[in-house]
């Protein structure tokens, strides 16, 4: 990330949106993961938004959610889009996906 | 029992008919079948009918994105976002992103929010989820699918959706056998054979009656089409009496006309006159005020007007006046099904009471034999059932072979034969016609002579005469030689006749000597019969004397043979 903003390049902002479905274990330890994840650094470059489909029908259809848990992340620099399924448990993957350079080892 | 369970139309009349009414009302049916089958249209099918009776309906397509749903459909006549937009459809796009990362376990509650989310707003009453092994196949561990797919359709039960499930299977092994439990109602799709035919196979049908096939079926525009053999009861039409030929002499010989709702068949070599058969029968009918389709799988309609026209026959009145109407069409062109479906279509629009086909032995061109069989036999049927007579075209080569004559295999369904035939006599080829068999009416047994003029078809007089049938100037030449020849006979047959006198009465004469040695053979007989007698007597004199005279030996020998009879009996005990 150091490097990056040396060379004047603006770190990658991301969205995600996690979609749960109501008040159960694997929707907390979705939330829990990704909380975890978005921490230090990331946290100023992450917006996060949870969204459980049972309360927002029509987001929930616009994003055709059928597996839940599931987190879409969107980054706008460049302009990407990744889907992931499940409680994130795997933090790495994440992490790697968000900080290419870090190797996930943060 | 089997009417007590609810059931939902399919949309497919042959598949309501195959299921007993439809698919089980408020229960899930699984349809499988290999790529090409038509699971996603007897999907949307079933999804239409609902629109139409007022059950408002979900497609949930895992396959395909929404708007090439939309845009496939189109070409089968269904206008799905016209139904999206009176609230009748709900097409819910809910493709997986193929490049998703799995990370930790994970649900559908998302799928359930989605369709409880859309069954609210839409009040749908039918779903079809297409297909269902897109969403399986992310889970990738069986005890987890099976618990899904037990997950989904008590979901769909309680919600009392009436429920298609598809699943592509690739042979007939299906990936998911537990699918094939615990569902209500399974029906199977195999791909395209050797026949050019689809099939269709109900595999069970929890509480219903069904008719397990296989079926052939097609898909037209309009969706998936099946006939199928469960209509093919012997319920035909009944349809009495005779109707032109549109040849005087035919009908003689016919003992009146061809019958009607009968299935009339003409064989013969290329060039024997089949086709022109054909059209003088559909000119006749067309002048009589009736209907006839004409199908065609060799010329143009173009071409045989043309042809008909050289021979003194003009079809032109009859197809303007719009009775008589011809398709033509390429065996090739189409499965077995998609023809029957295509005539069938054809017949009923045109209001046809007559059909013809020619030839249905390029029929085999549709794919193999098979194909051709399943096709006529069901074309057969239906004009049995609709009271439509045929007459059918069937082109033969080499010398007649009962079977080949008969077309592949329905000759039992021909209920009058005509073969027509070339006789090469004294450097003349001459047609002769032969009516080989005619169910339920008298008819000729003869063969006979016929020309194709420029005035049409033109029997010649009946010949009775010896040395079999002739025809042309060879039979002008016999007629003469047996004019000749009856005068010599008559004479012949005169001096037989005397001759049978002078041999009747040395018949007496010797009849007469012959009596008296038979007379004279018998005393002698007699007199020998005698000798024998007194022979024989005096033979058993001699023995009586005999055992007086030796008494004792004869217990002995009494005794003796019982002996034998006992260890005899040992032995065998």
């Amino acid at each position: 990330m150091k490097s990056l903003q040396k060379q004047g390049i603006e770190p990658p902002n991301y969205h995600l949106t996690l979609y749960i479905a109501g008040d159960e274990p694997n929707s907390r330890l979705a939330i829990r993961n990704l909380r975890e994840i978005c921490t230090g650094v990331l946290a100023d470059q992450c917006v996060i938004e949870v969204i459980d489909v049972y309360i927002d029908f029509e987001r929930a259809l616009k994003a055709r959610v059928v597996v839940t848990p599931m987190l879409i992340v969107v980054g706008d620099n460049p302009a990407t889009k990744a889907t992931f399924y499940g409680t994130l448990h795997d933090k790495k993957i994440l992490l790697k996906y968000l900080e290419p350079e870090s190797n996930g080892n943060e | 029992m089997a009417n007590g369970l609810p059931k939902a139309s399919s949309g497919s009349a042959g598949l309501d008919l195959i299921l007993n009414g439809g698919f089980p009302r408020g229960r899930t049916t699984h349809l499988h079948g290999g790529t090409g089958t038509g699971k996603t249209i007897i999907g949307i099918q079933f999804l239409l009918s609902g629109a139409r009776s007022g059950e408002p309906g979900i497609l949930v397509s895992f396959e395909e994105k929404a708007d090439s749903m939309r845009q496939n459909a189109l070409s089968l006549g269904w206008d799905l976002a016209a139904l999206e937009n009176e609230g009748k459809l709900v097409i819910l796009d809910a493709m997986p992103d193929p490049k998703a990362v799995m990370t930790g376990e994970f649900d559908f509650n998302g799928f359930y929010s989605l369709l409880e989310g859309a069954i609210r707003t839409s009040k749908a009453k039918r779903i079809v989820i297409d297909a269902i092994d897109v969403l399986l196949q992310l889970l990738n561990d069986p005890a987890n699918e099976r618990n899904q797919v037990c997950q989904i359709h008590d979901w769909l039960s309680t919600h009392a959706m009436t429920s298609l499930l598809t699943a592509k299977i690739t042979g007939t092994v299906s990936e998911y056998p537990f699918m094939e439990y615990l569902t209500d109602c399974v029906i199977r799709l195999i791909p395209l054979n050797e026949d050019r035919q689809r099939m269709l196979r109900v595999i069970k049908f929890r509480g219903s009656d069904f008719v397990s096939g296989p079926h052939p079926y097609t898909i037209a525009i309009g969706g998936m089409v099946l006939i199928p053999l469960a209509e093919m009861e012997l319920r035909y039409a009944q349809v009495t009496g005779y109707i032109t030929t549109g040849l005087a002499a035919l009908d003689e010989m016919m003992g009146g006309g061809y019958i009607k709702g009968s299935c009339v068949t003409i064989a013969g070599a290329s060039g024997t006159g089949k086709t022109t058969f054909a059209c003088q029968f559909a000119a006749a009918l067309c002048n009589n005020d009736e209907r006839v389709l004409y199908i065609n799988y060799e010329e143009s309609a173009n071409n045989i007007v043309a042809m008909m026209k050289s021979s003194g026959l003009d079809l032109e009145p009859a197809i303007r006046s719009d009775r008589l109407k011809i398709v033509s069409k390429m065996p090739e062109a189409m499965g077995p099904e998609c023809h029957l479906y295509k005539d069938i279509t054809a017949l009923q629009e045109h209001k046809a009471r007559y059909l013809i086909v020619d030839a249905i032995s390029s029929c085999k061109r549709i794919a193999s034999e098979a194909a051709a069989f399943s096709y006529m036999f069901r074309l057969i049927d239906y004009c049995r059932k609709s009271g439509i007579t045929t007459l059918f075209t069937n082109q033969i080569t080499g010398f007649q072979q009962a079977h080949e004559v008969y077309g592949f295999g329905f000759s039992s369904f021909v209920d009058t034969m005509i073969f027509l035939d070339y006789v090469p006599i004294g450097g003349e080829l001459n047609r002769t016609l032969l009516i080989m068999k005619s169910r339920g009416s008298q008819h000729s047994n003869q063969y006979r002579e016929f020309l194709i003029t420029e005035q049409g078809i033109r029997f010649m007089d009946v010949y009775t005469g010896k040395g079999g049938m002739l025809t042309g100037v060879a039979r002008l030449e016999q007629e003469l030689r047996e004019q000749l020849e009856s005068r010599q006979r008559e004479l012949a047959i005169a001096a037989k006749k005397k001759e049978i006198v002078i041999l009747r009465s040395t018949l007496q004469t010797e009849m007469s000597a012959s009596e008296a040695q038979i007379e004279k053979t018998a005393i002698e007989l007699k007199s020998l019969e005698n000798e024998d007698g007194i022979s024989q007597e005096a033979r058993n004199r001699r023995e009586l004397i005999r055992k007086s005279t030796t008494g004792g030996r004869e217990g002995r020998l009494d005794e003796h043979f019982d002996d034998g009879g006992r260890s005899g009996r040992g032995v065998r005990s």
